[in-house]
């Protein structure tokens, strides 16, 4: 095509807008609810260290088959979206919204080491030293340089922090709620993986945006470079897309279980169909979904990939750049998942 | 509802594209280079291997492809040793410190000093004045770390140095990153151009968790405890004001036009940082300065556990109020920046430019100004007095022993009593200056 990304008419975005959707007939899925042993959804309350309450909705995301990555000719494309493929996900939880600030502080509060604390934590580290997971659990970040919130009111997404920062933030939610691992039955609390993410973004659909193709709809849906004033907003406040999720596109970006590689679609497209990947085995930095406040069109869409990339760490002057903490980095957040593992065999026999 | 944003992702990109063209014009200076008559290679040199050091060190060598670290030095041989090897994976090319060129020990300053061209400052802040003085005079580069002093003795030395630094033409630059930031600068310059009308007051907050708290190692002596942990000693670091108000009172008085307050007084103590562990400081500090002109400075800091946590330079005007911080404008005006950088680049993209170029840049000034300011807030908080500037000017004080003096054998200048823990200042009885 001789046309220039600014000269692109929306009518040619419409045109491919039709046929993403004539994609959507390959789309199979387990409705909420099949298995009557899942809630649809629940509620999940946490009592803080100083006794606020803090509470977060998880929605049954129904298992299913569809297409990741981006069709060729999709606006704004890259390589690293290809090929699309085919991947089969079983079902999972998920947080309606994106985690908020006063969750994260509860967390940060509970856990941080290296003070007063640091005395508790010497001792539940000599207490627990056969157990390497226990020791874990209770080591969380160091503290913050600065202010945690970045002025940002407690309904805002936590952000700045690390991927390890909120892989950690999993594992003591895990254990605040009981949510611990088990044989049957709903597990601990997790990040999504890649493919769960976008999945659970695409809610069903095969269009661009997961709430149709239109990019002039998006203003009902998400916080980005043409709704926000250079700042996230507080979590909930647009259109939650069709399986009732908030905020999947913009506000901030989310982390998920992934490694990102620019190759990891051409692996996985190996196989036929890819059943719950978790992406490539190793690598340098993890992925991070959905766009954020200053996000363009092209970025918001379900297929657009990105990763922490070197600047990211600017904000930290120090070597080596801390563990947990992105100073400064206002538009990196996650949104935490949790698997049902009821159902997987026949999800898989399904499949075959 | 919300507010700070310092940082918008495209920004960043338009302004990384702007230092990627100064990069280019930089190397095409290069070739017309008076440094080193001939040579293309700056030695850099590090004074004490902690994390901020070692991050400067990465900052001077993508700064400059010709930059070479050659030397190092700590209080403890395993940090240099440890920062060597994982700024070697970082900079391979560009890191060639061998073993004879790393020093540990009060003393090797001088020896990293004797074989750098510049020398990159960053240890206990005590230090800062005589180590930044002995490489000028030595005919060597200058970046240093804040505070620059902790005493009204040490913050006259460093003023000295500038001053020689300005008279042999050599580079002097400071680790107060505020004056770095470009979205900093162009709101101190729309507060001086009248977007808020008036500076009627100023409030300055770095509410924190307390410094990185470390186990005491049975193996070290009282004395490398004691440096182990240099932010819980006054006599090291001397105490939070400098260590961490000096970036908003630097802001304070940037937006001030560069001038001092005429008095201040202070109040401060500990609440909860009582243990041993904690050493000497106080875990809060509140301090009111005040202008010629009448203008106000409310300033605090805290380092506790489990309490309210802010960073901010709120500049209150007669039209309308600034957040330094957030680059952001109310009022009559309203206006935010919306790009990105990062400073801590930028003070060594200047230092090095300046030093291929041939035209020095020289932050004296500012940082001896700035730092005296907070020494004299400091001070005021531990006798409890009403401090002025020009009290603090006319002291002599300093936290013995003198940095020159410090040896590797000597006894702690402080000792922790009966109990285990260190005396530290009664407001009302302690005198200092």
């Amino acid at each position: 095509m001789m046309l220039s990304l600014s000269t692109v008419s929306y009518r040619v975005v419409k045109y491919m807008a039709l046929f993403t959707i004539s994609v959507a007939a390959f789309q199979s899925s387990d409705m909420p609810g099949k298995d009557r042993k899942l809630p649809r959804r629940y509620t999940e309350t946490i009592t803080s260290g100083s006794g606020e309450k803090s509470s977060f909705e998880m929605v049954l995301i129904p298992g299913g088959t569809f297409m990741m990555g981006s069709p060729k000719g999709e606006l704004g494309r890259k390589d690293d979206e290809e090929p699309q493929h085919e991947v089969r996900v079983d079902p999972f939880y998920l947080c309606t919204t994106e985690t908020t600030l006063e969750l994260f502080l509860a967390y940060y509060q509970e856990t941080v080491s290296a003070e007063k604390d640091f005395f508790a934590a010497e001792q539940a580290r000599k207490n627990t030293e056969q157990s390497r997971e226990d020791v874990d659990a209770i080591t969380g970040p160091t503290p913050v340089y600065g202010d945690l919130t970045m002025g940002y009111e407690e309904k805002h997404p936590a952000i700045g922090m690390t991927w390890h920062n909120a892989v950690t933030f999993c594992k003591w939610l895990s254990r605040k709620t009981g949510r611990v691992p088990a044989l049957r039955g709903p597990r601990e609390y997790r990040l999504p993986t890649e493919a769960e993410w976008e999945y659970a973004c695409r809610a069903g659909s095969a269009n661009i945006y997961g709430v149709g193709s239109d990019p002039d709809r998006l203003a009902d849906f998400a916080w980005y470079d043409a709704t926000a004033d250079s700042e996230t907003s507080e979590v909930g406040k647009k259109k939650p897309n069709a399986w009732g999720l908030y905020d999947m596109l913009g506000n901030v970006r989310e982390w998920v279980y992934d490694f990102y590689s620019p190759q990891a679609y051409r692996q996985a497209a190996k196989k036929d169909p890819t059943v719950n990947p978790k992406g490539p085995k190793t690598g340098e930095v993890h992925a991070a979904r959905g766009g954020d406040y200053s996000s363009s069109i092209e970025e918001l869409r379900c297929a657009s990939r990105a990763f922490e990339e070197k600047w990211w760490r600017s904000g930290d002057p120090q070597i080596p750049k801390s563990k947990w903490w992105l100073p400064e980095m206002d538009f990196i957040g996650f949104r935490i998942a949790r698997s049902t593992n009821t159902n997987n065999q026949n999800a898989r026999k399904q499949n075959n | 509802m919300k507010k700070m944003k310092t940082v918008t992702r495209r920004g960043f990109l338009k302004g990384s594209a702007v230092v990627a063209s100064a990069a280019v014009s930089g190397a095409l200076d290069v070739n017309r280079s008076v440094f080193a008559a001939g040579s293309d290679t700056i030695r850099v040199g590090m004074v004490g291997c902690g994390g901020r050091n070692a991050g400067a060190a990465a900052q001077a060598l993508t700064a400059d492809s010709g930059a070479r670290l050659v030397a190092m030095c700590d209080i403890f041989m395993d940090r240099v040793k440890g920062k060597r090897a994982i700024l070697k994976k970082q900079k391979p090319n560009q890191v060639i410190v061998d073993d004879g060129h790393c020093f540990a020990g009060f003393d090797g300053y001088k020896h990293v000093i004797e074989s750098s061209d510049v020398v990159l400052i960053a240890n206990a802040a005590k230090f800062h004045p005589l180590h930044a003085m002995t490489a000028i005079r030595a005919g060597k580069h200058v970046f240093v770390e804040k505070p620059h002093g902790i005493d009204p003795a040490g913050v006259k030395l460093m003023q000295r140095a500038s001053e020689l630094a300005k008279r042999k033409g050599l580079c002097l630059v400071s680790g107060l990153h505020s004056r770095y930031h470009t979205g900093y600068a162009e709101t101190v310059q729309r507060i001086h151009d009248g977007a808020i009308g008036d500076v009627v007051a100023i409030e300055e907050n770095f509410l924190r968790p307390p410094y990185g708290v470390i186990n005491r190692n049975p193996g070290l002596t009282e004395l490398q405890w004691q440096c182990s942990t240099q932010y819980h000693f006054r006599w090291l670091s001397g105490d939070d004001v400098p260590q961490s108000l000096v970036h908003n009172l630097d802001r304070s008085s940037w937006v001030m036009h560069n001038k001092a307050p005429v008095k201040c007084h202070g109040l401060g103590g500990r609440s909860s940082m009582v243990e041993p562990i904690y050493g000497d400081v106080f875990d809060h500090h509140s301090v009111v300065y005040e202008f010629e002109s009448g203008v106000p400075i409310y300033a605090f800091c805290r380092t506790t556990t489990g309490c309210h946590n802010s960073t901010s330079s709120i500049i209150l005007g007669s039209k309308g109020k600034a957040s330094v911080l957030q680059c952001r404008i109310w009022g009559e005006t309203n206006w935010r920046w919306k790009g990105r950088c990062d400073p801590y680049q930028r003070e060594h993209d200047v230092l090095f430019s300046a030093i291929r170029s041939g035209k020095p840049v020289n932050n004296g000034d500012y940082m001896a100004r700035s730092t005296m300011i907070t020494v004299m807030g400091q001070i005021s908080c531990y006798t409890g007095e009403e401090v002025t500037w020009e009290q603090i000017n006319q002291s002599d004080f300093y936290y013995p022993p003198r940095p020159e003096d410090c040896r590797d054998d000597m006894d702690p200048p402080v000792k922790a009593g009966a109990h285990g823990s260190y005396p530290v200042p009664k407001p009302g009885f302690t005198d200092m200056i």
